[in-house]
């Protein structure tokens, strides 16, 4: 290693003293010469012929002083400045196309960027805690048909019938810390959202309940004050809070004064006690701001009214915790899931109503250094998806790069051919015209990183489904820089390549000589046609893409709502438990409703337990009475829902009667069901007047059918409207505590905004107006993703085909250049202008059609990875499909038409002249 | 062109170099080209200028100093000599020669024996 450091240092100090050493390296040259000659005259030699023979014998000098310099200094170095240089001039003798380089260079590195930044973020980040990959986060897996107990959080159908879920009671938890030796520390946590009112004005808050010693664990450290500890656990008489770094900035502007600020989360005093360090903003991925509390303070801030009492932590029947764990370093993973699965089971036997189906309940530990990752599975298709485009678009720009490049080398044919005629070797040449592609990448990948930065919020945000309140913020490091110069570097090569090789191939004679062989130019051409049917071909499947997502948009909002969605207000309200109990929360909504009809510019008012549409799910069994007994009970959807609703949201009643002011609380149950549940249910028979049975949480004593409503769009719009009833909120057992409140205004929605916040104002300071928004952006919500996918694969489909017009163009230009003698020719033999302009037209048309074919095949091939995105429409959309080569027929006719131009204005005389 | 050989030759001129300034001390390098001929017997014909080539690389490799005096002639001339860890690498070449030459004359024994 030493002699290589030597062998570098005296390199350096040969560079930096080179003139001296030349200098003194012909003096030594000089004396030795002097000397040699000297010495043969002593010999007898005559003194004219001694020089000639001292210089004889000691060798070529200038191949020695040659040797000396390159051995000397960095000569590699010298020569890569001198072609930089060179091939900069280049660049500025030629504007137009560095500027047509560079730019479609930058929009294509650029999305990339972009993109990948994105990507990065949310597929293959990990938390910013200590050694993530230790974690594993547990899951359970019940058995077919078993009955599992309630969970507060994520449920789902697994492979065998059964469900899995990643949420855990806390007396589980408990449990498997007293008995579970193998793993070193357990992580429990629970996100929840939560009213914070900080200096009297309530907002809504990410909070995460975390087990006090979890921050030692994750070996997170706090900025400033201190982190919760294990002894928060314990609860204590002054409630205690933690925030996070991007909540500190957000909130509180990174004020030290914030340590010992006392905040109220869902109406409870609690006090901040420290900031956390780094980046670490909780167990979910992609927040930045957070607040977090010990686990323990669910009673206080989160008060969940369950079998007569609101703390979950001594409740086995209620299942809401997530839990992180680090297993010890000299256990296996296998010995480490036996342990826990047998703690499991043994623990969860009183929340397993049958013992018997004991033995299918099982604990699964999964990845854990992404915590719990909602990211991947939100943006995990759309991002390879863009990821695959931004390749494309990148490609593209490559292609058109050669294109252009290669027109240029023609007339750089003859320096070519000096330099190879001077004695430059095929490889200078290679490395000078690859430096030159290089360095125009390198500003086009300059350009594009800055453009990349620039944009690199707009696709999460594109993406970003409106539902979720929290923003991925997309942080660009080394890793995206390196991404991009990569890239580049990748890119130049790639598009230097032709030119480099058509240069090295360059005969001498050729270039000297007027013009190129036919061969040659043959060979040219065919180079030429097969890039410009790449760009064709690149440009088809992109706006295949672009095709088939906007005709799904197109296919989306033509989805029937089944009501009117102009000029209705949302917004949603939750009443803290901490505060409400279920009359205080029925009597507030009563009230509100009255004072929201009162004020002028509200046609009228209802409220929902959920969003008609883009809101979510919200199941209950449905068992009819009087009819054959079912044996399984039928789980369908409901919607408890204030009296003017379907008269607000104009839902037609297709028969019976919507609900009005004599269905109260004590008055006999009753629900409008929509006309799917009353096929399914009643297929043959009139639905009004049966009665059904519901969850017995949800409503008490059997429920008449008294209206049956039109089918609307619920939840996701692709999906086919389930069967749904509704029932009049105050008949519900549990109060309204987070209600969906519908307004229809007169004039825009936004108008009656301020006065709504008033009249929630007067009634609940403390109490924010959460999801504001308008129904069609609520309805819009829900295909937000392919709003975007259209959006984005709309831009690059024209970048593509800018990028593919002036490529054909290139070619058809250069074509008319090259054959001036034919076509001069042509006309002279009577040719009208007419058959001139067919002519080239009709091999624009070639180049074209070949494209197209190219293209649409690979897209069809393509488009079966983006069949599930699509709605309405297969992957071989033919109205798709038949508009891109209609699209690109066109604009390689008109791409071709201004040199057809120029080609029937060849003047044959002076055509034939310059042959 | 046979690149192998002049690797070879390469190596062995400066061999030949650093044996030369351990034998006769400081030496300038029309001193170093004279003794390699006298050694040579005419055996060998030097490119006398290649001799520089060699002392470049040896100097940088550490192995020889250079140092700027007065020749016999009383011209101003660079005189080289080995450094300690040129002596060190003489030693090293020197027994690879060995070992190599040894080989080699094995192997044209083992042919002129068939």
């Amino acid at each position: 290693m030493s002699h290589r450091l030597g062998l570098l240092a005296a390199r350096i100090r040969g560079t930096l003293r080179r003139k001296r050493n030349a200098a003194d390296l012909e003096d030594e040259f000089e004396l030795h010469l002097q000397m040699l000659a000297d010495r043969m005259i002593q010999q007898g030699m005559e003194l004219e012929n001694a020089a000639a023979a001292a210089r004889r014998q000691f060798g070529n000098s200038t191949l020695l002083r040659e040797q000396h310099y390159t051995q000397s200094t960095f000569a590699f170095l010298t020569t890569l400045w001198r072609d930089v240089r060179f091939g900069a001039r280049q660049l500025q003798r030629n504007p137009l196309l560095t500027f047509v380089g560079v730019t479609s260079l930058a929009l294509g590195v650029g999305a990339n960027t972009a993109i990948f930044a994105g990507a990065k973020r949310v597929l293959f980040d990990t938390l910013p805690v200590k050694q993530p990959h230790e974690l594993r986060m547990l899951t359970w897996v019940s058995g077919r048909k078993q009955i599992v107990p309630p969970v507060w959080g994520d449920v789902a159908p697994n492979d065998h019938g059964g469900l899995t879920s990643n949420a855990f009671s806390y007396p589980v938890l408990q449990e498997l810390r007293k008995r579970a030796d193998a793993v070193q520390d357990f992580i429990a946590f629970k996100d929840v959202t939560m009213t914070a009112t900080v200096d009297g004005h309530p907002e809504i808050a990410d909070v995460e309940m975390i087990s006090g010693d979890a921050f030692r664990a994750l070996g997170v450290g706090p900025a400033r004050g201190r982190l919760l500890l294990s002894s928060d656990d314990a609860g204590s008489a002054s409630p205690v809070a933690v925030i996070s770094q991007g909540y500190w900035a957000e909130r509180f502007g990174r004020s030290p004064s914030v340590l010992g600020k006392e905040i109220l989360l869902n109406g409870a005093p609690v006090t901040i006690v420290g900031v956390t360090a780094g980046r670490f903003a909780g167990l979910q991925m992609g927040t930045a701001e957070k607040i977090f509390v010990p686990l323990t303070m669910q009673p206080l801030l989160m008060p969940r009214a369950q079998n007569g009492s609101v703390s979950l932590l001594d409740n086995p029947q209620s299942w809401w915790l997530q839990i992180l764990v680090r297993l010890r370093p000299d256990v296996s993973e296998a010995r480490a899931q036996s342990e826990l699965d047998a703690t499991l089971r043994n623990a969860a036997m009183p929340a397993l109503s049958q013992s018997a189906e004991r033995d299918q309940f099982h604990l699964k530990m999964e990845e854990g250094d992404r915590g719990l990752d909602y990211l991947r599975i939100i943006y995990a298709a759309p991002s390879y998806l863009l990821l695959a485009l931004a390749g494309l678009i990148l490609l593209l720009a490559c292609v058109n790069l050669a294109n252009l490049l290669l027109a240029r080398s023609t007339s750089r044919q003859r320096e070519m051919s000096t330099r190879i005629a001077l004695g430059a070797s095929p490889k200078s040449i290679l490395r000078q015209v690859l430096t030159e592609s290089v360095l125009l990448s390198s500003l086009g990948g300059a350009v594009g990183l800055l453009f990349g930065y620039l944009v690199r919020n707009a696709i999460p945000n594109l993406l970003e489904n409106a539902q979720g309140g929290d923003r991925v913020h997309v942080g660009f490091n080394w890793t995206v820089v390196l991404f991009t110069l990569g890239i580049s570097l990748a890119a130049g090569l790639l598009f230097g390549l032709a030119p480099a090789w058509q240069a090295t191939r360059c005969a001498v004679h050729a270039g000297l000589r007027d013009s190129g062989s036919v061969s040659a130019n043959r060979r040219r051409m065919l180079l030429d046609k097969s890039l410009v049917i790449g760009q064709i071909a690149l440009s088809a499947i992109l706006l295949v893409a672009a095709g088939l997502f906007a005709h799904t948009l197109l296919n989306l909002n033509r989805i029937p709502l089944g009501f009117q969605a102009d000029h209705i207000l949302l917004f949603r309200l939750n009443l803290p438990r901490a505060r409400y109990n279920d009359a205080h929360m029925t009597r507030f909504f009563s009230q509100l409703q009255e004072k929201l009809a009162s004020l002028p510019g509200v046609r009228s008012e209802t409220v929902s337990s959920i969003g008609i549409v883009g809101d979510g799910h919200s199941g209950s069994t449905f068992r009819v009475l009087g009819g054959a007994q079912e044996k399984d009970p039928v789980r369908v959807q409901t919607v408890g829902v204030g009296v003017d609703f379907f008269q607000t949201l104009h839902i037609p009643i297709l028969q019976g009667r919507a609900f009005n002011r004599n269905d109260t609380a004590t008055s006999p149950k009753v629900a409008v069901v929509n006309r799917a549940l009353a096929r399914k249910f009643f297929p043959n028979e009139n639905a009004i007047g049966r009665t059904f049975e519901a969850d017995q949480e949800d409503v008490a004593g059997p429920i008449e059918i008294v209206g049956i409503a039109t089918d609307t769009g619920y939840a996701e719009l692709r999906e086919k409207t389930p069967p749904i009833f509704y029932v009049p909120y105050v008949q519900n057992v549990n109060g309204p505590g987070r209600m969906m409140v519908e307004l229809r205004t007169a004039a825009a929605p936004g108008s009656v905004l301020p006065e709504v916040r008033a009249a929630v104002e007067s009634l609940d300071r403390d109490l924010p107006l959460m999801d504001v928004r308008t129904m069609k952006q609520q309805v819009r919500s829900t295909f937000a993703n392919e709003q975007a996918l259209a959006q984005l694969t709309g831009c690059f489909s024209l970048l593509a085909l800018a990028l593919a017009c002036i490529g054909i163009y290139g070619i058809m230009a250069y074509t008319v250049t090259a054959r001036t003698g034919e076509i001069g020719l042509r006309i002279a033999l009577g040719a009208t202008a007419i058959q001139v302009i067919g002519r080239i037209l009709r091999e624009a048309l070639w180049l074209a059609g070949f494209g197209i074919i190219v293209g649409l095949t690979a897209a069809l091939w393509l488009a079966r990875f983006i069949g599930a995105m699509l709605y309405g429409l297969g992957i071989a959309d033919p109205l798709t499909l038949g508009a891109t080569a209609c699209l690109l027929i066109t604009v390689s006719l008109l791409a071709a038409f201004a040199p057809a131009r120029r080609a029937s204005h060849i003047d044959p005389i002076r055509a034939l002249r310059h042959e | 062109m046979g690149t192998e050989k002049s690797e070879v030759l390469q190596g062995t001129l400066d061999l030949m170099i650093l044996k030369t300034l351990h034998a006769l001390g400081p030496q300038h390098g029309f001193g170093i080209a004279r003794r390699i001929e006298q050694i040579s017997d005419d055996v060998l014909t030097l490119n006398e200028g290649t001799v520089y080539t060699s002392l470049l690389r040896l100097q940088q490799r550490g192995w020889v100093a250079a140092k700027w005096g007065v020749s016999g002639n009383n011209r101003r001339a660079r005189f080289y000599s080995i450094t300690r860890s040129g002596l060190k690498q003489l030693a090293v070449e020197e027994e690879n020669w060995e070992r190599i030459s040894g080989v080699i004359a094995r192997v044209l024994r083992l042919e002129a024996g068939r």
